[in-house]
């Protein structure tokens, strides 16, 4: 008996053992779970097409709703608080509501991509502030004390990013696209550039369909390019962003669904970058969101730890914000009683016990679920 | 209504080059289209397969906000049954079906209840599946 009890505890030591191995082979960033939050719907202020999320420091939820052109903000809890805006193109009005941005707690950004329009709406007032129609699109947004920071498709001049002093109507352009983007248009248009984040050094720009970021100066002199490991998500071919250029536009979308797309991007509190990546599916053939991975950049940009797997059960796209070292999710679901659901979860990103991988060109792109289009 | 459908909608009445008898064609439940009707024959009717994507094209997009709001002057029929997916994403747009077609409709046709088709909206199939439905995918 004696004998018996000690095989099992060294059975158990053994397991254990393998376990803590495991563990330490890689660690990635810890997600605590923090609130979900059902966003009221009714009859006729209701989320049928959501294109961006913006959380106020306040915690108030700001969303963009495609189908009916107008903004919906919500308070914490979920309330509807404001619908602002109506279809149409004049101050305050919108065709397509996108891509969102707060500054505070007073006022949001919004762009609106079909008139090349970016607009800022006061959130005590509901009233438009400013607006300004530029010569390219607007992806993203980055309010800061001196002016706006903009991550733009700019075809004409092959520009990624773009500046827009306080009280000027006009943007000067500061970085361009990279080159594998830059050379087709209609690659440009689909992989086009998501996001930008401000740092102390800088700005660092991020892109759908490409496997680094670009790290620049606020003149536009690019500092390094830095890779994002894969671990757990399906990753990218080192090869893919190199052949993107000769690749017929129609198999994009399959391309898409088979590789990890950069869909969020921003810096923390922390100084670190936070990176979301979604694996997707082609479902009926419509790309589906499968997974999302977060992963962390150290904010000198050397070292990333990835890949923590953000629980994910949506039948739409999914959108995000960041405050502080917050993550926030935008969900939709529909529910056993066929009646569709939004809902914000939000998780607090921590780093501690992390494994941190460098983001050199020779980072291994591919994660261990297999190469991309395997599944 | 806006100016912009306002516009295209007499532009394409003037240029309609086909009837659809709205009273043979059917439903799969057994109704006509005609039955969908109250009393304004005015009523646009849209046809879209359930596989498409819904916000691609800006007049898709316009008539199926329309059918929400309006629901006596748009509707919106299926060109066939949908899939569990295909259901799902339907009702998390929010779009009311009024009904799926036997047959006779292609995906984009555009009918008013009087059997005239105003408008065919092609390429939709060419939009379908767009690789992220982000921002400025529209």
């Amino acid at each position: 008996m004696r004998i018996r009890g000690g095989v099992v505890i060294l059975v158990g030591l053994f397991l254990s053992s393998c376990v803590a191995r495991e563990h330490r082979i890689y660690s990635s960033p810890q997600l605590s779970a923090l609130d979900s939050v059902v966003l009221a719907e009714g009859d006729s202020n209701y989320l049928a097409r959501p294109y961006g999320l913006a959380v106020t420091t306040s915690g108030r939820f700001v969303v963009s709703e495609g189908a009916s052109s107008r903004i919906l903000v919500y308070a914490r809890d979920g309330q509807l608080l404001q619908v602002l805006g109506r279809r149409g193109r004049g101050p305050g009005e919108f065709l397509a509501p996108s891509s969102l941005a707060t500054s505070g707690d007073s006022v949001a950004w919004v762009t609106d991509p079909w008139q090349f329009r970016l607009s800022a709406i006061d959130l005590a007032t509901g009233r438009p502030r400013r607006s300004f129609t530029l010569p390219y699109g607007v992806n993203f947004v980055v309010p800061v004390d001196s002016g706006l920071w903009l991550a733009v498709t700019d075809r004409a001049n092959g520009n990624g990013a773009a500046f827009v002093a306080s009280g000027d109507t006009l943007a000067q352009s500061v970085l361009a696209l990279p080159r594998e983007l830059r050379d087709d248009p209609g690659l440009m248009g689909l992989l086009w550039p998501t996001h930008l984040a401000l740092g102390d050094s800088g700005i660092v720009q991020a892109y759908v369909g490409l496997p680094y970021v670009v790290h620049a100066d606020q003149a536009g002199r690019v500092l390094g390019r830095y890779w994002l490991p894969a671990r757990h998500r399906r990753g990218f071919p080192p090869d893919l962003s190199e052949r993107l250029g000769t690749l017929d536009t129609r198999v994009i979308p399959e391309i898409m669904g088979s590789i990890s797309t950069l869909v969020w991007f921003a810096r923390l509190e922390s100084g670190a970058w936070l990176a979301v990546h979604l694996d997707q599916e082609m479902r009926n053939k419509r790309l589906s969101p499968k997974a999302a991975w977060v992963s962390v950049l150290r904010s000198d940009l050397t070292a990333a730890c990835v890949d923590s797997p953000l629980p994910l059960s949506s039948d739409a796209y999914v959108w995000f914000d960041t405050v502080g070292d917050t993550l926030y999710m935008l969900q939709q679901t529909v529910t056993s009683d066929s009646t569709a659901v939004s809902y914000v979860k939000s998780y607090l990103v921590e780093t501690s016990g992390c494994s941190w991988l460098p983001t050199t060109a020779d980072a291994q792109l591919i994660g261990s679920t297999g190469a991309p289009g395997a599944r | 209504m806006s100016p912009w459908l306002s516009i295209s909608l007499v532009a394409t009445l003037l240029i309609s080059c086909r009837n659809v008898d709205p009273v043979i064609t059917t439903l799969v439940d057994g109704r006509t289209l005609s039955a969908l009707a109250s009393t304004d024959d005015s009523m646009l009717i849209l046809a879209i397969d359930p596989g498409e994507c819904f916000g691609c094209r800006r007049d898709v997009h316009t008539l199926i906000e329309r059918s929400r709001h309006e629901p006596d002057a748009v509707k919106i029929v299926l060109t066939r049954a949908p899939d569990s997916h295909e259901q799902r994403a339907m009702l998390i747009a929010h779009i009311v079906i009024a009904g799926i077609v036997e047959d006779g409709l292609s995906s984009g046709s555009l009918v008013t209840i009087a059997g005239r088709e105003v408008r065919s909206i092609q390429n939709l199939s060419a939009l379908r599946a767009r690789p992220v439905d982000s921002s400025t995918a529209r």
